[in-house]
């Protein structure tokens, strides 16, 4: 009975302290095993958080822009970009590019020649464009791109005339890049100039295309570059193009074939020299602002 | 006596200890409702993290979802950007041959003849002239023109007149024109006199490039 008395002394004295000293392990063991993981964890998901939530913008903004595009500038912008750099070996816009410049008034404008090769297409486009860069042309571009050489000769009695023709050829829709040019005969002193001795001038250009497969470039480049380049696209499309003026559409025959009237239309081709520049993007049906 | 009084005193002291206990429960009770309440706040706090990641996925998927469904757009903006890079570059290395005509006339101020005027994209440039009377090369135009190597090619009479032209050149040196170097001379079959390739190069004389005519 005494002993019995005194442990419950004992134990009536320090229960308290023990049930501290329980309650503190059990504590030290939540927090051990199961709030510092946890609180890991909670940072851990709040940087994914973060990082997810960056890329919630992202992804917005990028689709944003995606169907502004589809909904308004990507048509064009395409059109004058294939123009100015065919995917393939475009000889058409490359000739009509040639016959056009050939029209300006005052200068003489040879013959285009197709050098071998130039208009092969598909398979055999790599070897072409290795053997040109084998002959030293394209080096200065980058390896996606493929040039296509050509020559034209040019004789003018002006000066002006010629120097405005130069400036034209780097004024054209499809890219013209002129490697070299020799001016003969003769650029001589201010007194006198405007004579009736002829120029000629030689030049080796280059035309390209940009045979790459498709790829998709990530959303920031495509939005960051798509807003940087607007200024070159709108600058692009000042530039000229001849079609209208070399492949001019022409009405032959009737209009209306269950009309009794023997009238046909009589082709009445007219070249308007005056609107070679920006012919089929008018600034109203491009806008400006992309 | 004594020990009654004694007696006394142990349950005096019994009487204590059993009321310090009282704070040691509190403090284990307040312990106790801190990590309830610390687990209970973390682990609604990590519920509602995870909630509100499931939301910004599902959005993620949304938008991915509708970037799958505009691939085309995606495909063609690709191939245009990539194209306007390459035309960019194209543009940019551009020579402006115009320029270069007009500045070669400026160069020489108008004192030569020009026959042939051979340019090209690296920026030399080629040219047969007749002389007029002493070359005079413009200094403000020799520092800004986009030519920096010029082949001369000059018909002279004699000997002596190719001396005079390359002390006429001489003159001119660290005054925009960096280096004048005869190239090549050889004697003219068909007439009396020299044809001499002067190698011009101009610019802002350096310390690294020393100027100067030699023959």
């Amino acid at each position: 009975m005494k002993s019995s008395k005194v442990l419950i002394t004992y134990i009536s004295r320090y229960i308290g302290v023990v049930i501290l000293v329980v309650t503190s392990i059990a504590a030290v063991g939540i927090v051990w095993k199961y709030i510092v993981p946890k609180v890991q964890e909670v940072q851990t998901m709040r940087e994914e958080i973060e990082t997810l939530k960056k890329k919630r913008t992202d992804l917005a903004t990028y689709v944003q822009y995606l169907n502004q595009l589809a909904s308004s500038t990507l048509e064009i912008e395409q059109a004058l970009v294939n123009y100015a750099l065919p995917s393939e070996n475009d000889v058409i816009s490359l000739i009509v590019t040639y016959e056009g410049l050939s029209k300006t008034e005052g200068v003489d404008v040879s013959p285009f020649s197709f050098t071998p090769g130039l208009i092969r297409k598909a398979k055999t486009e790599t070897d072409t464009t290795n053997q040109m860069g084998e002959n030293g042309a394209g080096e200065s571009t980058s390896p996606e791109i493929k040039p296509l050489d050509f020559t034209m000769e040019v004789s003018t009695e002006k000066s002006e005339t010629a120097l405005d023709f130069i400036q034209k050829i780097h004024n054209t829709r499809r890219v013209f890049s002129i490697k070299s040019l020799t001016w003969k005969n003769p650029l001589v002193t201010s007194s006198s100039q405007g004579t009736d001795n002829e120029i000629t001038i030689s030049m080796n250009i280059s035309t390209f295309y940009y045979p790459k497969a498709p790829q998709v470039l990530g959303s920031a480049d495509l939005v960051n570059k798509g807003k940087t380049q607007t200024a070159f696209i709108d600058k692009l499309n000042q530039t000229m193009i001849f079609d209208s003026l070399v492949l001019d559409s022409v009405q032959v025959g009737k209009q209306d074939f269950f009309t009794l009237d023997d009238t046909v239309i009589v082709p009445t081709k007219t070249i308007k020299k005056d609107t070679e520049a920006t012919l089929s993007a008018t600034p109203s049906a491009f806008p400006g602002d992309f | 006596m004594e020990r009654e009084i004694n007696l006394l005193g142990e349950t005096r002291k019994k009487q204590v200890s059993e009321l310090n206990n009282l704070p040691l429960f509190g403090g284990s009770i307040a312990l106790f409702f801190i990590v309830v309440f610390v687990t209970i706040g973390i682990t609604i706090y990590s519920y509602t993290l995870e909630k509100q990641k499931d939301t910004i996925t599902a959005d993620i998927a949304k938008y991915e979802e509708e970037i799958a469904s505009l691939k085309d757009v995606e495909e063609k903006k690709s191939i245009v950007t990539l194209k306007v890079d390459e035309l960019e570059k194209i543009y940019s290395k551009r020579f402006d041959y115009v320029k270069a005509i007009d500045d070669i006339q400026k160069l020489f101020s108008y004192t030569l003849q020009i026959d042939t005027i051979d340019l090209k994209d690296d920026k030399s440039a080629v040219v047969e002239a007749k002389k007029t009377g002493s070359i005079v090369i413009s200094e403000s135009q020799a520092l800004t023109t986009d030519i920096k190597d010029l082949t001369l090619k000059l018909k002279l009479g004699s000997s002596s007149e190719l001396q005079e032209t390359v002390d006429n050149l001489k003159s001119f040196l660290g005054k925009g024109l960096t280096r004048a170097d005869v190239k090549d001379s050889s004697k003219l079959e068909d007439e009396e006199g020299y044809e001499v390739e002067f190698l011009l190069t101009f610019g802002l004389l350096d310390s690294k490039t020393e100027g100067g005519t030699s023959q």
